[in-house]
């Protein structure tokens, strides 16, 4: 397991506003996340995380990662408990009068104990310090190795039951460095912590996506100096090929199900979209055109595709039946319009849009058509949904190195992903992953 | 060396054996040592000659070999002019990757550049395409890899299926010509492959390209 320094960055889409602060929210003996806040909109959930009692025999500090977790999503903010002579692990230690006093909202206690097997027991509450109630509280009990991991969930359960809406700390995101001399395919968890390679080569490797599992990651390989499409087995690093026909063969999406996949094959003449079983069987042409067909991504209900074609002039995105048939185009302003991605709710889709010698990320409702552009970067690419809607990670361009970041949808919250060990690009945001 | 040791040491036995015997037996044994010493010197006589030689013919091979080299140098020497006509079948091989090396011969010249988004081949390319599909029919040996590449912007997938369709064209335009569609491979490298590493307006031409490689000659 690689440590690799990564760094994310946060600012509010309003520059200039408000105090700037950079924290350092993880051990020095990690030294991987730096979170840097520039402004805000004022909006954010006011969050207080008290240290977990016993947290400091573990090189995780699980209640740091907890709050690095849900200030990097731009819908918190800090309100801190500095002032504390001690910190308690249950409601009837709380001095709830000091806490009033001091405007905290919402705060997270928790304890970490030992057990004679090796586990650790780590509990936790989030109480409602205006109410003085506890909103929710878990316990786990699990290998002191799967403390961070813990501790994002713990962040998810904070960041559901204050937002509404499905916490993605837990998740894990995938993307390809190219180093010095070879390509390497990293894993990591969505914080950019754990990162590490499951294949590497001296020629390019792209298009990775997630299977709706999580189990295994279908790319574009070019080792046999050729583009051909695996599948690769997170868990065991068994790998396989799934398409290598005359000419290219990449693009590879899964449908919802699991069962099926799109990929583009040049094996007629120019590249035309086509299905499979993820057994390789099945091979069915889906589009039928004389221009470019590819990038093809499938609609959260399975039923029916985005993908772009310039069968028209210019590369456009279409709309059509997973079955097949005709094809509708649905984006119409410009001239370079690619990489469609439906968001995962099935109401929109995020894709890349050329504006005036600029690439980048735009969002568009399906019903309505309205579109909004995201981001400014000179050459953004490879937009890819967070599970839960909110965040679209794409791949950027910082100082001529590639770089990863993200906007939310709404454009408000950007945030930026580095890895110093080489220029970072095709990034794949992983599923939701069941049971939590 | 070693024979003569064996025969000395077979002398010294003879003379230790003759010690204790009579004067009869001793001048026998005197004529065979003589017969013994005779039949050593035209040993070493017959030694000489074949050593002589030996050094006679590994002189001759010299010459002969100096003599090949200087013939090579030679005809190397007179196939790097270009040749003139159109057929140069039946020539040998080291003829045929001279011309592709050559960086006077218009053969070295491996790329056609695109615009932005495009994928036909630009007129001031077709007389390229032309001689390198003449090459093909007058070398049957040699095989030929169309690489199509694109500039870092934009979609990579969507360069990928460009990048195809630059070397697709190329091969189409090569088999009209009449190089047996099974002689050429097209692929795409898309962005992945950037000649120049800039973010300008000319690095990004440099990347638009289809190039072309003989995997017998450019490994």
């Amino acid at each position: 397991m690689s440590e690799k320094p990564i760094s994310w960055m946060r600012r509010s889409l309003i520059q200039g506003a408000g105090a700037s602060a950079a924290l350092a929210l993880t051990p020095a003996s990690r030294a991987a996340l730096t979170i840097e806040i520039v402004g805000g909109s004022g909006r954010e959930i006011p969050i207080t995380v008290l240290p977990f009692v016993n947290q400091d025999r573990h090189a995780d500090r699980v209640s740091e990662i907890v709050l690095a977790d849900l200030l990097r999503s731009g819908l918190f903010r800090e309100k801190s408990a500095g002032w504390m002579p001690r910190f308690p692990s249950e409601p009837e230690e709380v001095d709830w009068f000091n806490f009033g006093n001091r405007g905290v909202e919402n705060l997270v206690m928790g304890i970490i104990a030992e057990r004679p097997d090796g586990r650790v027991a780590v509990r936790f509450r989030l109480m409602d310090a205006f109410k003085k109630t506890q909103r929710i509280g878990f316990s786990y009990m699990v290998p002191a190795s799967q403390l961070r991991g813990t501790a994002h969930r713990i962040a998810d359960t904070i960041y559901e039951e204050l937002t509404g809406e499905a916490g993605v700390f837990s998740t894990r995101i995938c993307y390809v460095v190219r180093a010095r001399d070879r390509f390497e395919l990293h894993v990591a968890d969505a914080d950019g912590a754990n990162a590490d390679f499951i294949f590497a080569h001296p020629e390019p490797i792209v298009s990775p996506a997630w299977s709706p599992d999580g189990a295994r990651i279908a790319y574009v390989s070019f080792e046999r100096r050729k583009p051909m499409v695996f599948v690769h087995s997170v868990a065991d690093a068994s790998r396989r090929v799934l398409a290598n026909f005359d000419g290219a063969n990449s693009s590879p999406a899964w449908a919802p199900d699991g069962d099926r996949l799109s990929l583009t094959l040049s094996r007629d003449g120019v590249a035309q979209v086509y299905t499979m079983r993820a057994d390789g069987s099945e091979l069915a042409r889906l589009t039928n055109s004389s221009g470019i067909d590819t990038e093809a991504h499938w609609s959260p209900d399975g039923r029916s595709l985005l993908f772009t074609s310039d069968r028209g002039g210019s590369p456009q995105i279409y709309r059509m039946s997973a079955s097949g048939g005709g094809a509708e185009r649905i984006t119409f302003e410009g001239n370079y319009n690619v990489t469609p991605r439906w968001s995962p709710d099935g109401r929109s889709f995020c894709f890349i849009q050329r504006n005036s010698g600029r690439y980048n990320v735009a969002i568009q409702d399906v019903g309505s058509r309205n579109a909004q552009l995201l981001t400014d970067g000179r050459n953004d690419s490879s937009p890819t949904f967070s599970p839960n809607g909110r965040m679209i990670l794409y791949a950027s361009e910082l100082n001529g190195r590639g770089i990863l970041a993200a906007v939310s949808r709404d454009g408000r919250i950007k945030q930026r992903l580095s890895d110093s060990s080489g220029s970072v690009r095709e990034p794949a945001w992983g599923p939701m992953l069941k049971p939590r | 060396m070693i024979k003569r040791i064996l025969l000395l040491s077979m002398l010294a036995l003879l003379a230790a054996g003759c010690a204790n015997q009579d004067i009869k037996e001793q001048s026998k044994a005197n004529v065979e040592q003589r017969d013994l010493l005779e039949a050593q010197r035209k040993k070493e006589a017959e030694e000489r000659r074949v050593a002589a030689a030996q050094r006679e013919q590994e002189e001759l091979n010299r010459r002969l070999r100096e003599e090949e080299e200087r013939r090579r140098r030679e005809q190397a020497a007179a196939e790097v002019k270009p040749l003139p006509g159109g057929s140069e079948s039946g020539r040998p091989l080291t003829d045929a990757a001279t011309q592709l090396r050559d960086p006077s011969s218009p053969l070295s010249k491996r790329s056609i550049f695109y615009d932005f988004d495009k994928f036909e081949i630009a007129g001031e390319y077709r007389d390229l395409v032309d001689l390198h599909a003449r090459f093909l029919i007058d070398n049957p040996k040699y095989n030929l890899r169309i690489e199509g590449h694109c500039d870092d912007r934009g979609s990579t997938e969507y360069n990928l299926a460009l990048g195809q369709r630059r070397a697709d064209g190329v091969k189409r335009a090569m088999v009209l010509l009449g190089v047996p569609a099974g002689r050429i491979e097209a692929v795409s490298y898309g962005e992945e492959k950037p000649k120049a590493l800039g973010k300008d307006e000319d690095s990004y031409a440099e990347n638009r390209r289809s190039d072309l490689i003989y995997p017998d000659v450019d490994k």
